[in-house]
């Protein structure tokens, strides 16, 4: 039985399909491309699609799981006109809270960026290199050609099936809406290199670094050993990685003439707009218990210029969540080296007297709990805390 | 033929049916521990150790009674992903909220926020309570109260949520009554 969620997408799929026309694309040197401002002819397949798209789009406007931060959005759109140039107006970016690295292009002009992904760059030059990406399949209409190929082997699910293998779906929320917006789709190797390829230009072109891309395919295979799993994310289920892959891009990078300029990396413009939601996306990133992986975000965070008390705040909570032995005094230590920091988070006080109370210390956690209450004069649990000095105070911890 | 149609009454159910009983008003003992006293009748459905009461459907209402959750075991058991957070008797109230708002959200609620932590009597036991808002996978506004307590190192919950404009409301004095009522078993 198809899920409610999924019907709403597959039946408008199958009419298009019965509808069964094709479209001419436009093309430019060998690639076929989508030029400026492009909408496919209204009695083609692919209107179909963008139709269904265009649907679906309506539903991720609307939608919970936006990141509505503005510099954070208008950073994003500003990444891609760069990159994008002639077709920037086409494409619409959306930025959705799900704590996975993912980057998507429908047919339609519709990118998703999801939140896991900002950690998992490091700087602004490896974000392009992805936006840069997923552009170049939005250009060469990759998925538009996908779909007409699962069309034709009469297997039109099988892009949606690739969710089945990776994690998260929880996260993901309605089928339907990722579905439909191209996420699932599995590209051809053809299809990879022609975007790996095209993403390049574009960062090159605009001046980005490209010895950072590479960086940013190391990082994701680190993690899939550090998991031991064969697609810990979505994104590398839809997109395969290999060595051979980042050795190409590092060749390709060392061939690339430097501008009189430099290359621009933008580690700093990066933190500055991704700073402020960095503490939501990493308790996102915890919630997925994948502590192998988030060790690897850390340790890298160091490097990337990414604030120490907050560094040391999150080990100490991926301690305090694994829970395993030993972990309990890891914790403990890394939180009293977090509150050294004069802008360490609130909560690094609340964790480390929570971590006293329960071990009988009582009065070392008061004066923690109250910087707690002082440092968070609007936090959700301010009546708990009070409540845990009272207790202590008479002698009950 | 007979056999036929019975056949296939029973296929169809088996694959699609949830079994609703009634719950009356009075005295309901909800596990082994302690008992409550609703006001007005309600639906209940049975999944396992959870017990969901509901009036109107529990996409609108509903009561989750979480009970007896020992150590290792997922605290809300909600989802089928790997990564709910599982229970530990050692946890504090911030970390249960955590865990509990973590389950939420992976389940497919969105911006699940929890509000107003506090202290509160479950029966005769010292618990916790606090609030939620949250949207649910399908862009619905909801509200939530969570009530909870640890006895000899397992964890019971009572969870009510329901939608923001009207069913949370239409049955929160309700829930107050339920909570108020809880009668805790005396252990030999």
């Amino acid at each position: 039985m198809i899920p409610v969620s999924l019907h709403r997408f597959v039946v408008p799929l199958f009419c298009t399909i019965i509808l069964g026309c094709q479209s001419t694309p436009s093309t430019h040197g060998k690639r076929a491309t989508v030029q400026q401002g492009y909408q496919p002819a209204l009695d083609t397949d692919e209107a179909g699609l963008w139709l269904v798209m265009d649907q679906a789009e309506q539903d991720l406007k609307t939608s919970g799981k936006l990141v509505t931060d503005v510099h954070a959005n208008e950073y994003l759109r500003e990444i891609v006109c760069r990159l994008a140039n002639d077709i920037c107006g086409d494409v619409r970016v959306y930025l959705v809270r799900i704590p996975y690295f993912n980057a998507s292009m429908a047919p339609n002009g519709v990118m998703q960026v999801w939140s896991g992904l900002l950690l998992r760059t490091e700087n602004e030059a490896q974000l392009a290199y992805i936006l840069g990406h997923e552009i170049a399949h939005y250009r060469y209409q990759h998925s538009l050609q996908m779909f007409r190929q699962a069309k034709n082997t009469a297997n039109v699910l099988a892009p949606f099936q690739i969710v089945t293998a990776a994690g998260g779906i929880g996260y993901v929320g309605s089928l339907a809406q990722i579905g439909a917006l191209g996420t699932l789709m599995k590209f051809s190797r053809d299809h990879e290199r022609e975007a790996d390829d095209g993403g390049f230009e574009m960062i090159v072109a605009a001046g980005y670094n490209p010895h950072e891309a590479a960086r940013v395919w190391e990082g994701l295979l680190q993690e899939k050993d550090a998991l031991d799993e064969d697609a810990p994310s979505i994104f590398l289920s839809t997109h395969p990685s290999s060595s051979d892959r980042v050795d190409t891009l590092k060749q390709r990078a060392i061939a690339a003439t430097t501008p009189e300029t430099g290359w621009y990396t933008g580690m700093e413009r990066y933190n500055e707009v991704i700073d402020p939601l960095r503490f939501k996306l990493m308790r996102d990133e915890l919630r997925l218990r994948q502590y192998p992986a988030t060790q690897i975000l850390l340790d890298r965070a160091a490097s990337a210029g990414v604030r120490i008390s907050e560094i040391r705040y999150f080990q100490a909570e991926l301690y305090n969540a694994r829970a395993e032995e030993g972990d309990l005094s890891k914790a403990e230590a890394a939180y009293r080296d977090c509150i050294k920091s004069p802008d360490a988070p609130p909560e690094a006080y609340r964790e480390l007297a929570t971590i006293y109370m329960k071990s009988g210390r009582g009065k070392q956690a008061v004066p923690l709990f109250e910087t707690y209450l002082v440092k968070k004069p609007d936090a959700f649990d301010q009546s708990m805390i009070k409540a845990y000095i009272q207790r202590i105070g008479s002698g009950e911890n | 033929m007979k056999n036929i149609w019975v056949g296939l009454l029973l296929l169809l159910s088996g694959c699609a049916t949830t079994f609703y009983t009634l719950v009356e008003p009075g005295q309901v003992v909800i596990c082994d521990r302690y008992s409550v006293k609703p006001g007005i009748q309600w639906s209940e459905i049975q999944k396992g150790d959870v017990r969901l009461w509901t009036v109107d459907g529990v996409e609108l209402e509903s009561i989750r009674f979480i009970s007896g959750i020992s150590e290792g075991v997922p605290i809300m058991d909600i989802t089928k992903e790997k990564h709910e957070t599982p229970f530990r008797p050692d946890m504090s109230e911030t970390e249960l909220v955590d865990a509990i708002v973590d389950a939420f959200s992976l389940s497919g609620s969105q911006q699940v926020e929890a509000r107003n932590l506090q202290p509160a009597r479950f029966g005769s036991a010292e618990g916790f309570r606090f609030e939620l808002d949250f949207m649910d996978a399908d862009g619905l506004n909801k509200k939530g109260v969570v009530v909870g307590t640890i006895m000899d190192e397992a964890l019971y919950l009572i969870i009510y949520t329901g939608t923001r404009i009207h069913y949370f409301p239409k049955y929160a004095r309700e829930f107050e009554d339920i909570v108020s009522s809880i009668e805790l078993k005396r252990i030999p």
